[in-house]
């Protein structure tokens, strides 16, 4: 019902505004039908990738009306949708408004989330599972709305409103008594904002303000899913087989922000422009959960067995987020800019946490009975993390057909963490101070002529300090760009890019290799011919050395891709027939390889000028090469889409 | 699925219902340049049009075009009116639209108007595609992909990756083809978060016990320290296609002073049991109740 009640309220202004309707700019078209999916090999891998599935759809609506007369209420409305019903994607957006009165931005949008990797938290996977033991099959709803009164006028009164909300079972986790356990899940998260403000302009000065409350509330429901109290190590801890007879717990969120930002903007004649900004967004949470269970456990922190645990937790957190900038866009003289800017941003955290569990029936490891045990665990974290963040470019148009850009950037960061020792899971590595100082150094050049184009870019970073491991003290980055397009009906492109990183400080040892190239060719010669080639290289080739946990000696984590992406199109337009046909070839080698072909076909045929039909075929065929699971991963999915199709 | 169709029937009888009520279309006054420029009929229909219509006759060509008696007198000589064409035609759209706040900037930021790149690379103002908004010439995609298909290319080949083009979602979903360098050329959350929170909202925390925060820096772990947002090779759009080694990577206390903590020996990643840090560890993106992301 949620769904039909967001189209309503969505498609109600539009509704309103037709009957005002006179002059048609975007013409309607509409593309409705239904999608069949024939899957084979492994579903559940399909609906985690691509999870397409079959049902109704509103493949696309368009429709627009550019110069309404007749009322003074409105002059221009749009609405588009994309992919809206069986998802897992989908959009509504709506554009409205009178010129000088109002002008009001809408959307709607859909999405399904769908999980089930056989390598995410599959202790099974070597004996054959591939069905994941986190998994979640849900569906996030979301709306927007921004209204803007008296467009163009000195003074704009901003109303605005978004919402989201993200729902549905899962399966996950728990780590308890020594073992873990197989839980059912089922969420609800609702995020609700409310913006009002105020944009104006008063002679060489303009600016908005906006103030927002934010509301997010958070619903989890748990419980022991069926057949998993054994858990999920088959051995006994102490003796003693774990097991898990009943589990439930529920939790609750609540987050509220305020947040206001401002931003005005002051011209200093024709040359010189100052913006200054402000935002300032202040979260305060609130977090309770409830827990109990029974089963036959053992706990290291009481040194007990116990059969019973009843669990309450409760914690506040407060974020403190704030960002202020100057900047100067200086018009130096035609084709040539300079802007230069400070922005300092501070993020504060400061979290408590009570937990405050009894622990029922336990016993010690030599046998006694102690009864029910009392623990409370009160903790307390926080974190500041300040930045103060320096750039200046120039871009200067050269003489002819150059342009040129450089930049230099510094980007200072003091970060503390100070964590609780609950948190601590071996000395060391969890909290202090830090900081790091990134200077960035960037330039590019581009050239055109005679529909030839050709551009270089090039970035240098160099930091004085990592904060965590994989952070780079020298990072390179160089991307050259060609094109040609002597006419309309050829144009040939390629892009080549390669980013290095290394930190090769004690112990960190990084070095990673980033190679991206791509090229494509498009031909049409005539009208009705349409034909595309691409050709893709994807490289990574990145280590790091690490400590292994058991035995505490040195090793070196290796990550490597090479993907190689092939892929042909043609589209022939013979009206009233019009027939797109795309093919893709993708192959990884490396760390973890695998093949995926793509192909899609679609054809449009008129019967009228009012009428239509359109038919898609989609193939998504996925193989996984050198897996110990041999191919139980694998699919191979068909869609196949059939439309009719109204433009009047 | 039966709350999904019945919706989706009732947007479209709607639609259609809206359809049928509109009118014929009053033609504008038309400007003397319509007597050649088939476009000017159309022209009160376009935002451009709309924003100009209280201009008499040919001055709303000429708000953007110059005034046009010479060149008519010319017979249409194209070098006597004033086109948009490249980076000196797009000084006439910076005229109006010179948008300029901290992360945007029409003039300065990363697509700021160049001979290679400019205004109409992107839009048509007379001639925009009818499904595109914002005057777009193309399909957004199409348009990003001329000159990132790299990008492009990994988001349609891989196999893990958020589906571009399929509802309503492009490129400018996540970035902002007007921002400026750097994390300017993202679009922020309202409150400066990553625009990963813009869909991915109940990750935004803030958490008692934090993993990562929820910046756009990477100056200390954000969403980009795990996760390939342009499509990955590996599950969940990981950087790394085991857990444990993508946690490792970051958890050892090889470096000094560096922040991640070393997993304690019981933890014997050569077991599959152990290989799954988030088997155990369910609260990865930060926890309310379990210091240790338990839960």
């Amino acid at each position: 019902m949620r769904t039909n009640r967001f189209l309503l309220a969505t498609l109600l202004p539009a509704l309103l505004v037709s009957g005002a309707a006179i002059a048609q700019d975007v013409p309607l078209d509409v593309e409705l039908g239904y999608r069949w999916s024939d899957v084979t090999g492994n579903d559940e891998m399909f609906k985690s990738q691509v999870n397409e599935r079959e049902g109704l759809q509103l493949r696309s609506l368009s429709y627009g009306l550019g110069d309404i007369r007749g009322t003074n209420a409105i002059d221009h409305f749009r609405i588009d949708a994309a992919d809206f019903g069986i998802g897992p994607n989908g959009l509504f957006r709506l554009e409205a408004g009178r010129t000088g009165y109002w002008k009001l931005n809408a959307s709607y949008r859909m999405t399904d989330f769908y999980s089930n990797l056989p390598t995410i938290a599959n202790p099974f996977l070597e004996k054959g599972s591939l069905d994941s033991q986190h998994s979640y099959d849900r569906t996030r709803t979301s709306v927007d709305v921004d209204l803007e009164l008296l467009p163009g006028k000195a003074v704009r009164p901003l109303v605005g409103f978004s919402y989201s909300r993200y729902a549905g079972p899962g399966l996950t986790t728990y780590h308890v008594g020594q073992d873990e356990f197989g839980l059912d899940q089922d969420l609800k998260e609702k995020d609700t904002e409310y913006r009002v403000g105020l944009a104006f302009d008063a002679g060489p000065f303009s600016g908005q303000v906006v103030q927002g409350w934010r509301s997010f509330k958070g619903e989890e429901t748990l419980k022991l899913s069926p057949g998993a109290g054994a858990g999920n190590n088959p051995g006994t801890i102490l003796g003693v087989p774990i097991t898990l007879t009943s589990l439930t717990r529920t939790s609750t969120t609540d987050i509220d922000t305020p947040a206001t930002s401002a931003v005005v903007t002051g011209k200093l004649g024709k040359a010189v422009r100052l913006t200054g900004t402000y935002v300032r967004a202040k979260a305060d949470g609130e977090d309770e959960s409830s827990e109990n269970l029974a089963g036959n456990l053992v706990s290291f922190d009481i040194l007990r067995y116990f059969k019973t645990l009843a669990e309450q937790t409760s914690g506040t957190s407060e974020a403190l987020y704030w960002r202020g900038s100057i900047r100067a866009d200086i018009h130096v003289s035609n084709g040539f800019d300079v802007t230069a800017g400070y922005t300092r941003r501070s993020r504060e955290l400061d979290g408590y946490g009570l937990v405050n569990d009894l622990y029922g029936s336990t016993t010690t490891f030599s046998g006694f009975n102690t009864g029910d045990v009392t623990t409370i665990l009160q903790s307390q974290t926080r974190m500041e993390r300040e930045e103060d963040i320096f750039d200046v470019r120039a871009s200067l148009k050269l003489a002819g057909p150059f342009s040129l850009r450089v930049g230099y950037a510094e980007n200072q960061a003091d970060i503390t963490v100070l964590n609780d020792p609950s948190e601590v899971v071996v000395p060391g590595g969890q909290g202090g101070v830090y900081d790091r100082k990134v200077r960035t150094l960037d330039g590019g050049l581009l050239f055109k002529l005679s529909g030839f184009s050709l551009g270089v870019d090039y970035v240098n970073q160099d930091a004085d300090n990592a904060v965590m491991r994989t952070d780079f003290l020298d990072r390179e980055r160089i991307r050259l760009r060609g094109a040609w397009e002597p006419a309309k009906w050829f144009r040939i492109g390629a892009t080549a890019e390669e980013i290095d990183t290394e930190n090769d400080g004690a112990g960190y040892g990084l070095d990673g290799k980033v190679k991206t190239y791509a090229g494509d060719l498009e031909l049409g010669p005539w009208s009705w011919l349409r034909v595309r080639f691409g050709m893709g290289r994807f490289e990574a080739d990145n280590s790091i050395p690490y400590r292994v946990p058991q035995t505490f000696q040195t090793a070196t984590s290796i990550y490597t891709e090479t993907g190689d992406s092939m892929e042909g199109g043609i589209t022939l337009n013979l009206k009233p027939f019009t027939v797109e046909a795309l093919l893709r070839h993708f192959e990884n080698e490396g760390s973890f390889p695998y093949e995926l072909d793509r192909a899609r076909v679609r054809a449009d045929l008129e019967f009228s000028k009012l009428v239509g039909i359109a038919a898609e075929w989609d193939l998504d065929d996925y193989t996984e090469k050198n897996r110990s699971y041999g191919s139980g991963a694998d699919y191979r999915a068909s869609r196949y889409g059939l439309y009719l199709r109204i433009h009047p | 699925m039966v709350k999904r169709s019945i919706g989706l029937t009732g947007l479209v009888l709607l639609v259609l219902g809206v359809t049928g009520i509109g009118r014929t279309a009053l033609a504008a006054d038309a400007p003397s340049c319509g007597d050649c420029h088939e476009q000017s009929a159309s022209f009160p229909a376009n935002p451009h049009g709309r924003a100009a219509c209280e201009l008499p006759g040919d001055a709303a060509c000429a708000s953007c075009h110059g005034d046009g008696k010479a060149h008519m007198e010319a017979g249409g000589d194209k070098s006597l009116i004033r086109g948009l064409h490249g980076a000196k035609g797009a000084e006439t759209c910076l005229t109006c639209h010179d948008v300029t706040t901290e992360h945007t900037s029409f003039r300065d930021g990363v697509h700021g108007a160049s001979e290679t790149v400019n205004c109409l690379t992107c839009h048509s103002v007379h001639t925009p595609h009818a499904k595109e908004p914002n005057l777009l010439a193309k399909r957004q995609t199409e348009l990003c992909a001329s000159c990132h298909p790299g990008q492009t290319s990994s988001l349609r080949s891989k196999a893990y990756t958020h589906h571009l083009d399929r509802g309503g979602f492009t490129c400018a979903s996540c970035h902002d083809p007007h921002g400026r360098k750097g994390e300017g050329a993202l679009k922020l959350t309202r409150q400066g978060d990553t625009p990963c929170l813009t869909c991915h909202n109940e990750k935004k925390g803030p958490y008692v016990y934090e993993h990562v925060g929820p910046t756009t820096s990477a100056m200390i772990g954000g969403c980009l320290t795990c996760h390939e947002p342009h499509g990955s090779n590996n599950p969940k759009m990981l950087t790394r296609p085991r857990i444990d080694q993508l946690c490792l990577e970051c958890h050892s206390t090889l470096a000094a002073g560096a922040l991640g903590s070393q997993p304690p020996a019981s933890h014997n990643v050569s077991l599959p049991r152990w290989r799954n840090c988030t088997t155990c560890h369910v609260a990865v993106h930060g926890s309310n109740r379990s210091p240790k992301l338990l839960k």
